[in-house]
């Protein structure tokens, strides 16, 4: 019976000489042969899946596929844009990863990060542009991109009513892990985030910070070369969020895997090798952190005032200043001497005063002119709390 | 522990390579997807509960109820006589109403996993849209199998003898009903935005669709000369023939009870019919998607 | 994993619990009563008959079956059953009896308007001849019937089919002379009777056409009686292995033609 099914699965192609069982589909499938990545075969890539696989065939405007020597574990990113409706999420948006490395996409909430994350893991399509992902173009080859990528998104899409190895178990079969290696990958994966004693509860049982392991060690389960999450650390506690990067930390370190990585909050994208600031859909800078810090970092005097004359007169003599809230301002500085003269002129006025050395949040605040602020990501709480109340609506 | 972990993975730097596996995946990815609908069905237990309550309230309390009024007192005075008895006439009915509701449920949880993400764990594997529908569709087939089952539990208690080649027959429709109502169903809610739909659904479609089916009362109620000119309003004889529910339930009749208002064929012709127009939107559907 | 299947096993064990609720009061209204009602024709032999010896088939299993189930048995005679064999026209309702006897035939006819129980006898157009024959032109038959049971419209249908020359017997006796002398070549009459004689005076017995004979002998009940139906079904099941109906039929010399039958099913 399994060879049966061997035989209507896997048809053998003419063009190899071998021959074929059922004539029609080995007609169709050496038309729509397997394609090959752009450049280098890299043979080192574990794949799992069927072998046949032909893209959705509808051109993409203005893209050209580019013969580079890429290996199969980078993403690659040329002029992408997107809008919803007359809104555009994404204009123009270029940018590499090499094989290994961990990115960051740094921005508020709105900024496009998500939609770009969604066009790279075939989710969406881009309006303009190419992107390509392990080697494959993401609208051409969706699949072939799927196979070799792992997705954490930035709501749990766990199935509640399983139990951890099931979720596990379910993301293997639809990958295609053959049960052996599929059995190894759960055992190590759950050993990896420690959620080892936890194989046969329930996922409805775990907390936030637990789910998103599940979340990072199931994307692994097929043995993916690229790891995109988003927004992995929204809603956890500091002890979650510092956790997470730990096992992230962890993973690359015993394997070779390229991270992306969406965040918010500032703090964490020092934990990659390259960070990418992305506001109002546009790519503000692509350096990595220190690079940045060099290049645009500033020391900043972040000042509280106590009166509105004492705020207007700050204003007008630093022009530079950037006011955070009505009553507080950041002022980019240089040299020592600016702070003593600056208590000196204002300070019956100043309520309490912070110096800030050059930091990622002066980069961002000297980039885009605001403030990363560390807001709730109210959508995912939202839909949290239904399910925590719900179960399902009783008809 | 995570020290520990680190001296592991240290040690763990090998890059296993595989060449692309040969096996069917795609039907592994069918099975994952119908196992997981198999197991979110038995884990859920208000749907169990619900599956045991009907047919207890509608063949034993209704049926006993009725049973009195539907049966020939006088041999020879035929009166509203059908050759069963009512907890006969309505226990094959009573199959397709727990199956008309394990459709709603499939639909729920279509619904659910898009509104709450999984589908989005699925829609990024690289499993073919037509499989995920496939996997979806056989599991709310054997839930809907499963609950049709557990009316035919009660097959002693309406005096039904249920032999082998019967169930058998009537399991082999009960699938393909179970299969065109879980379509139904996927294809309903591929067409709702929110959980308010539901109740709509429910209310304005599976009880109208089993109402109006010839499940609780026969179509004719003339059976004898003596009553020929009594008979049902026409809106509600062109509705209940337009429904094709009513074949449904006419076909098990004629499995389980032997006996047919309509000719015995149109049953499964017309469910076929249903279940394959169906597959065919639910697929284009998912294709979109 | 565990809890799950527990709650699915207390779930079907419920339903199925459910399913041996007694739909019905029918068994323990006759029993309050203390008395089991049967209509019965008042004579129909071998079933019923007008000797008190051996009053007939059906009496002697009645009361027997009541004795089994603790009730007095009370024989509702109903003229009408032994005039007609088309059962509508015997007015028979609930009131009067819980059972009807007498030669019953289960005929899909009877099914649609009783519920049956399982056939202790079985009837039929039977023919009776000095040997082995087949019915041709020409072949002369003497047919004797009585008003209750068989149907002879259906009968007269396939004799005439046949070609065959047809007399009435007026008695059993009369027909049996007929065929002892030789003025016919056979009989063709009730199965039961047709067995008797058979054995009597040692002659051939066979069935007349497929769809006149071999009809089982059942007791009928009213539709939805079915705790009642159960429960004397029971009392039969108890009989039959205990020998006593095997003892009633042999009386009737009725085992023979029983025996052969349920050997052919």
């Amino acid at each position: 019976m399994s060879a049966f099914i061997r035989t209507i699965t896997t048809p053998r192609l003419p063009s190899l000489g071998v021959p074929c069982s059922m004539p029609l589909i080995c007609f169709v499938h050496d038309r729509l042969s397997a394609p090959r990545p752009l450049g280098e075969h890299d043979t080192s890539t574990a794949t799992f899946g069927p072998t046949s696989g032909h893209g959705r065939g509808r051109p993409v405007r203005g893209g050209r596929s580019r013969l580079t020597t890429r290996t199969a574990a980078s993403v690659f990113v040329d002029r992408v844009s997107k809008r919803y409706g007359r809104t555009p999420a994404l204009v123009d948006v270029s940018l590499e990863v090499e094989p290994g490395q961990s990115l960051a996409l740094l921005g508020p909430n709105g900024a496009g990060k998500t939609t770009l994350l969604h066009i790279l893991t075939t989710i969406l399509r881009p309006d303009s542009g190419m992107a390509t992902v392990a080697g494959f173009d993401v609208v051409k080859h969706p699949r072939e991109v799927r196979r070799r990528i792992g997705m954490v998104f930035q709501e749990s899409t766990l199935d509640d009513r399983l139990s951890v190895r099931e979720n596990l178990e379910f993301h293997g079969l639809i990958f295609g892990v053959p049960r052996r290696q599929r059995n190894a990958a759960i055992k190590e994966l759950l050993e990896l985030v420690e959620l080892d004693n936890w194989r046969d509860a329930e996922v409805r049982s775990l907390s936030g910070g637990m789910r998103r392991r599940l979340e990072i060690a199931r994307a692994l389960v097929h043995q993916a070369r690229i790891l995109f999450l988003d927004e992995p650390t929204v809603g956890l506690d500091a002890q979650s969020r510092s956790l997470i990067w730990e096992y992230l930390r962890l993973l690359r370190r015993s394997r070779e895997i390229t991270l992306v990585v969406t965040t918010h909050y500032i703090g964490e994208v020092e934990n990659c090798d390259r960070v990418c600031i992305i506001d109002k859909g546009r790519v503000i800078a692509n350096d990595a952190p220190d690079a940045l810090r060099r290049e645009h970092g500033q020391e900043l005097l972040r000042v509280t005032v106590n009166s509105a004359d004492a705020f207007r007169d700050i204003t007008r003599s630093h022009p530079e200043a950037v006011s955070i809230a009505e009553d507080r301002l950041a002022i980019p500085f240089e040299g020592s001497e600016f702070i003593a003269n600056f208590v000196n002129r204002y300070g019956r006025a100043i309520d309490a005063i912070e110096i800030e050395r050059s930091s990622l949040e002066t980069v961002f605040l000297k980039l885009t002119g605001s403030e990363l602020r560390d807001e709730k990501a109210s959508h995912t709480e939202q839909m949290r709390s239904i399910r925590r109340r719900g179960g399902e609506l009783t008809r | 522990m995570i020290d520990q972990l680190e001296a592991r993975t240290a040690a763990d730097r090998s890059v296993t390579t595989t060449p692309g596996a040969r096996n069917p995946t795609v039907l592994w990815g069918v099975y994952a997807v119908w196992l997981r609908e198999l197991k979110r069905a038995v884990r859920d237990r208000s749907q169990l509960i619900g599956g045991v309550s009907r047919p207890l309230l509608w063949v034993v309390i209704l049926g006993i109820g009725l049973n009195p009024y539907f049966r020939g007192e006088v041999y020879g005075e035929v009166r509203f006589v059908v050759p069963y008895t009512y907890l006969q006439y309505i226990f094959p009915a009573v199959i397709v109403l727990n199956m008309l509701y394990t459709s709603v449920q499939s639909a729920v949880s279509v619904v659910w996993d898009r509104e709450f993400g999984f589908l989005r764990e699925i829609l990024v594997s690289p499993l073919p849209r037509g499989a995920v529908l496939l996997g979806k569709v056989l599991g709310g087939t054997t839930v809907a199998l499963g609950h049709g089952l557990i009316v035919l539990l009660l097959s002693r208690f309406v005096d039904v003898n249920i032999s082998l080649a019967r169930i058998g027959q009537g399991l082999l429709f009960m699938a393909l009903l179970g299969f065109a109502l879980t379509t139904l169903g996927v294809v309903i809610a591929n067409r709702l935005r929110s959980f308010e739909g539901f109740g709509v659904f429910s209310n304005l479609v599976i009880l109208p669709l089993y109402f109006l089916s010839s499940s609780i009362f026969p179509m004719d109620p003339a059976l004898t000369r003596t009553q020929t000119a009594v008979h049902y309003p026409d809106w509600l004889i062109f509705l209940v023939h337009w429904n094709p529910i009513t074949y449904a339930v006419d076909a098990l009749r004629g499995v389980f009870i032997g006996f047919n208002q309509f000719d015995p064929a149109t049953g499964p012709v017309v469910i076929g019919a249903m279940a394959v127009v169906l597959f065919a939107v639910a697929w284009w559907d998912f294709r979109r998607a | 994993m565990r809890r799950t299947v527990t709650f699915i096993a207390v779930l079907v064990a419920t339903v199925l619990a459910a399913s041996f609720l007694p739909p019905d009061t029918s068994l323990q209204q006759v029993k309050k009563s203390g008395v089991l009602r049967v209509c019965m024709p008042r004579s129909y032999p071998p079933f019923v008959t007008d000797q008190g010896e051996r009053p007939g088939l059906d009496v002697e299993i009645m009361r027997a079956v009541a004795q089994e189930l603790d009730l007095r048995l009370f024989i509702a005679v109903n003229p009408a059953m032994g005039t007609t064999f088309d059962p509508r026209r015997w007015n028979v309702n609930r009131a009067q009896c819980q059972v009807l006897a007498g030669g019953t035939v289960g005929t899909t006819t009877t099914r649609s308007y009783l519920e049956v129980s399982a056939p202790y006898m079985v009837t039929g157009w039977a023919m009776v001849s000095e040997s082995d024959l087949d019915m041709r032109s020409g072949t002369r038959v003497a047919v004797y019937s009585t008003n209750a049971g068989l149907d002879r419209l259906a009968l007269s249908q396939v004799l005439r089919d046949r070609q065959v020359s047809i007399v009435v017997a007026q008695t059993i006796d009369q027909a049996e002379d007929m065929l002892a002398s030789g003025a016919v070549d056979a009989l063709i009459l009730d199965a039961v009777l047709a067995s008797q004689t058979s054995a009597t005076h040692g002659w051939h017995f066979s069935w007349v056409a497929e769809d006149l004979s071999a009809f089982p002998v059942v007791l009928g009940f009213w539709k939805g009686d079915i705790t009642l139906k159960r429960a004397i079904e029971n009392a039969l099941v108890q009989l039959g292995s205990s020998g006593r109906l095997d003892e009633i039929r042999e009386a009737y010399g009725l085992s023979a033609l029983w025996q052969e039958w349920r050997a052919t099913r």
